[in-house]
């Protein structure tokens, strides 16, 4: 009877450790609106890079495209504001914002292996360390 | 403000001027010192995401 307690328990430790290991193999994601993308995703976007590569894991061509993808967002994301502060003078904004900024959610997308939602106007990202 | 509260009034901000933009005509509903204070804190986004890029 006592064995089978003792087993029992260990059963239910292991099942336990079990639990915990799925847990941190998920991954972890932010999700942000278009609008908030200059506050929340590049930083984002950015130390995922970093992190790929204090990893070693992105080297050579792949990473220095993967900083090229990331400065084209940065500059394509600076001309959307250029288009809302023309807007907030008075002026005529062509092309559209919201083309813009879902090509800049795009291409951070692209480089982190992120979601875009352009029904919702989200991007999804996964975050720094959330991925096991 | 705890930097949480400036994040939330900053994104609040940029929505409201992403209604704005949708509307050809929004300056003209600002009042000088409403684009000013818009045109200082687009400035300020602006600037904090061009610093972040890499150097390649």
């Amino acid at each position: 009877m006592k064995r089978a307690i003792a087993l029992s328990l260990i059963l239910l430790f292991l099942v336990g450790c079990a639990g915990v290991d799925t847990t941190l193999n998920r991954t972890e994601t932010v999700t942000v609106s278009f609008e908030n993308m200059g506050l929340l995703a590049f930083p984002t976007a950015k130390a995922f890079i970093q992190q790929k590569e204090v990893n070693g894991q992105w080297t050579g061509d792949y990473l220095l495209n993967a900083k090229r993808t990331y400065n084209l967002a940065v500059d394509r994301y600076s001309q959307a504001i250029d288009l809302m502060k023309t807007s907030i003078k008075g002026g005529v904004t062509t092309p559209s914002l919201s083309s813009i900024l879902i090509e800049v959610a795009k291409l951070l997308a692209d480089v982190t292996g992120g979601t875009v939602n352009t029904s919702q106007n989200t991007l999804t990202l996964p975050k720094v360390g959330g991925v096991k | 403000m705890t930097p949480l509260e400036i994040e939330l009034a900053i994104n609040g901000l940029i929505v409201l001027i992403n209604v704005l933009v949708s509307n050809i005509k929004a300056g003209d509903k600002l009042t000088e010192e409403q684009k000013t204070m818009f045109l200082t804190r687009l400035n300020n986004i602006q600037n904090l995401v061009n610093s972040s890029k890499f150097p390649v």
